[in-house]
């Protein structure tokens, strides 16, 4: 009986929303993000966990934690996070995006490889 | 023995995030990058180091100027302890500040201890170095700023001219010295002092203008105007004062 209360505990997810998805627009682009969960800080502030993505046409972004604010359209990581655009690579310690995404900072040390 | 496994698949990893591959460039900072892609150009934060096939770049901090992606490379500026190296341009250099515009191949080191080395040609000062490498264009201005070749040392506040587009040896084609405080011109076998120093390739004439000292040979003569012919090693010198002698000396060895 144990053991089934067990199992079952493990399947039920913790984050107040599954898979969530958001699209930050900028005049230029859009950034589609989305991550496996995500956990109300506020009213406007979603911490997304576990497989953290932006994705727009020119570049990706790979994290594990990020708190996006639904409103100002911003985004703040402080996990180790992997910038993809072409023939351009960046690791750093974490990153926030500003300006619907036309201004990204990278933060801590920081590499990057250009092809 | 899964221990070990582990140890050099992590080994194997890490070689390959950090060995740089033929044609890429690496780049790292310690604070960070701010990457601003509708104004196309990032921000590199505290001690930025850029390790490429024919170039390196060491400097507190560097702001790049990108086309399209952020390897089409178009302009950078580096500011603080700059130190760089091209080994396709021929040339090494050092200043608090330079600006590179690719494109243009025009660059400026500026800031105490500003140098600029060559294959054949080195320049220092601690103002302002600037080179056009497509023109030849060159100039420095500050204090006790100097360009020294093999044939020639020149010293002055504002050194400016054209270099031959002979990528093998680029030679001074023509040359202006300026200093209030007297421009130095050393060449095979003569040292000359003048407030204005010019030198034009095709003529092969040096051109002194006030306060001229030419010393050759131990030597000294002095005079406001002169002039050196570099190809038959000839000098003129006159005074502005008519009543003082005008000496010629004609050296046929």
């Amino acid at each position: 009986m144990n053991i089934k209360s067990d199992k079952y505990k493990k399947n039920v997810s913790k984050a107040d929303i599954d898979l969530p998805r958001f699209t930050i627009n900028n005049e230029e682009k859009k950034i589609y993000v989305s991550a496996k969960e995500g956990n109300f800080l506020s009213n406007n502030n979603i911490l997304l966990s576990k497989n953290v993505r932006f994705k727009s046409n020119d570049f990706s972004i790979e994290t594990e934690k990020v708190i996006f604010n639904r409103t100002e359209q911003t985004a703040n990581s402080k996990s180790k996070s992997l910038f993809k655009a072409k023939n351009t690579i960046i690791s750093s310690d974490g990153f926030n995006i500003f300006d619907k995404g036309d201004k990204i900072v990278f933060y801590g040390k920081s590499f990057i490889v250009l092809k | 023995m899964s221990l070990i496994f582990k140890l050099i698949v992590i080994c194997i990893i890490s070689l390959s995030i950090s060995a740089r591959e033929i044609g890429e460039t690496e780049i790292t900072t310690d604070d960070g990058i701010e990457v601003f892609q509708n104004e196309q150009y990032y921000l590199l934060k505290k001690n930025v180091k850029i390790d490429s096939d024919n170039f390196t770049l060491n400097a507190e901090n560097v702001k790049v100027d990108f086309e399209d992606n952020l390897n089409n490379i178009t302009e950078l500026n580096a500011e603080g302890a700059v130190k760089f190296d091209s080994s396709e341009f021929n040339m090494r250099g050092q200043g608090e500040k330079l600006k590179f515009e690719v494109k243009y191949e025009r660059l400026e080191l500026q800031g105490l201890d500003s140098e600029l080395i060559t294959e054949n040609i080195e320049m220092f000062s601690n103002g302002l170095i600037k080179v056009n490498n497509l023109t030849g264009e060159f100039s420095l201005f500050g204090e006790k700023s100097k360009l020294i070749n093999e044939n020639i040392i020149i010293i002055g506040e504002t050194i400016d001219g054209f270099f031959s587009n002979n990528i093998n040896n680029k030679e001074i084609t023509i040359l202006n010295v300026f200093d209030n405080n007297l421009s130095y011109v050393k060449n095979n076998n003569s040292e000359m002092y003048a407030k204005k120093i010019n030198y034009n390739n095709e003529t092969s004439l040096i051109e002194l203008i006030d306060d001229v000292t030419i010393i050759r040979d131990g030597e000294k003569v002095v005079g406001d105007y002169g002039t050196l012919d570099t190809k038959n090693n000839s000098y003129k010198i006159k005074s502005n004062n008519e009543s003082k002698v005008k000496v010629i000396i004609l050296n046929n060895e």
